[in-house]
């Protein structure tokens, strides 16, 4: 999960371990460099072997928007094993990383930052000091005045009774649907971008890996241009593409 | 094995998940617009076919899918067998078995909201009929019934359901094996 104090996320390796990945980050040498299995480490011991945690650098290069209602979106570890997809991100894993990058993913309450029990008063409390951020009179940001209006729309929303009530009965609703209805009713696209990650992945005997929770994020950034892939099923391998970076207009780009 | 002889896919017309998708919002967000849960039974007897050629579970959810479709984000389906399952797609989810109705009265009062209307749509009688009538009780929004079950209803499935709505302050609708069921469902809505 994301946060504002910074946490070391590699501080699970050694001091040569993170020299060795900054140089690999730096040189930007994956298509010939093998991962160490020393950058593996156990998450947790007490699991049984067949169900294993662990907390390991990947290199990402693609997220699909694929969907198959336990892991809404899948990546590739490898550039040289194209045919297969490599790993999969629960849907979760990636909106909570992902979620300062569109509103729309949070609920009300998170925009407000606020506690679903919070009060009018909280309510209030939190627009106000969100809206002279958001304001477009103060803010030049080219999404500041979606974002004003969003933060006013949420604050009458939740200081409704009634319509708080029903959204609060559609959280609950929502939290409830069963994995056939989220997949066909989802409403999350994943990001499509390359990265270097750390995350929490779990493996399961007869399973694909699965990231349940990214730790750290790295953009592949080349001559200031952020890389994505393409896949073309005729191809014989990945295409890498490279975009400008896009602007997120949240104020926070994750490096 | 699908005990509804053929199940319904997809995502319907006018459905929560439907204005979700269109509007590029949550779910819950569609949910703020609705004002009418559908409680609809798809335990094994759905899928009686009552000498027609589609089953009960057939015919609700064709009419499920007009009404929807005639009010787009207003009506939320909730399917209730063996246990109870939200259908943001509209399309109520077959999981066989018993008729867990209190399961479902439980799973549904959260949207117990002032103005919301709940309908049961059934064709026979709860595993549990006491039980449901208890909850019944502690509803604060009045529940209309809708029988679909056949004529010579031996089991007491439509006696059952305009007790239930009596109880609760509500309507009790025949929909006549099934067949009337999307004017009954427009009638309900209002």
């Amino acid at each position: 999960m994301p946060s504002n104090a910074y946490i070391n996320p590699f501080s699970f390796l050694s001091d040569d371990e993170y020299k060795k990945l900054e140089e690999l980050w730096l040189n930007q040498k994956w298509d010939t460099i093998k991962w160490s299995s020393s950058f593996r480490v156990d998450y947790q011991k007490d699991v049984p072997p067949s169900i294993r945690l662990e907390l390991r650098p990947l290199r990402i290069f693609y997220i699909a928007s694929v969907k198959n209602g336990y892991a809404n979106a899948t990546t590739k570890q490898s550039i040289e094993s194209f045919y297969d997809w490599d790993i999969l991100f629960t849907e979760r894993s990636l909106r909570e990383w992902f979620k300062d990058w569109n509103w729309e993913n949070l609920t009300r309450y998170e925009v407000l930052g606020i506690s679903s029990k919070a009060t009018d008063n909280e309510v209030i409390a939190a627009y106000r000091k969100l809206v002279r951020q958001w304001h477009p009179d103060v803010n030049p940001d080219p999404e500041a005045k979606d974002k004003f209006i969003y933060l006013t729309e949420t604050r009458d929303l939740l200081l409704n009774e009634n319509k708080r009530a029903r959204y609060d009965a559609g959280l609950f609703l929502q939290k409830q649907t069963d994995s056939e209805q989220k997949f066909l009713t989802s409403t999350f696209t994943p990001p499509v971008k390359c990265g270097i990650i750390t995350a929490k992945i779990r493996y399961e005997e007869g399973c694909k890996p699965t990231v349940e929770e990214i730790h750290e994020w790295k953009d592949i950034i080349v001559n200031n241009q952020q890389t994505i892939s393409g896949w073309d099923r005729e191809a014989d391998n990945i295409t890498l593409i490279y975009r400008d970076i896009p602007h997120h207009g949240f104020g926070k780009v994750y490096k | 094995m699908n005990s509804l002889y053929k199940q319904d896919k997809g995502i319907a017309k006018g459905s929560l998940a439907d204005v979700a998708k269109t509007g590029k919002t949550s779910i819950a967000e569609a949910f703020i617009s609705c004002d009418a849960v559908a409680i609809v039974d798809t335990s094994g007897s759905m899928a009686g076919m009552d000498g027609t050629s589609k089953s009960r579970y057939q015919k609700a959810c064709a009419a499920l899918r007009d009404i929807q479709a005639a009010f787009a984000g207003q009506v939320a389906v909730v399917s209730f067998s063996e246990d109870a399952t939200f259908c943001p797609s509209g399309i109520p989810v077959d999981k066989g078995g018993s008729t867990r109705l209190d399961t479902a009265l439980r799973f549904a009062k959260i949207a117990d909201i002032p103005g919301m209307k709940f309908w049961i749509i059934s064709d026979g009688m709860p595993d549990n009929p006491d039980g449901v009538l208890d909850l019944v009780k502690q509803f604060k929004c009045k529940i209309d019934t809708v029988f679909i079950g056949p004529d010579d209803d031996s089991e007491g499935g439509r006696e059952f359901l305009q007790r239930l709505a009596k109880v609760s302050g509500g309507r009790a609708e025949d929909a006549f094996g099934a067949e009337g069921l999307g004017k009954t469902l427009k009638l309900l809505k209002g």
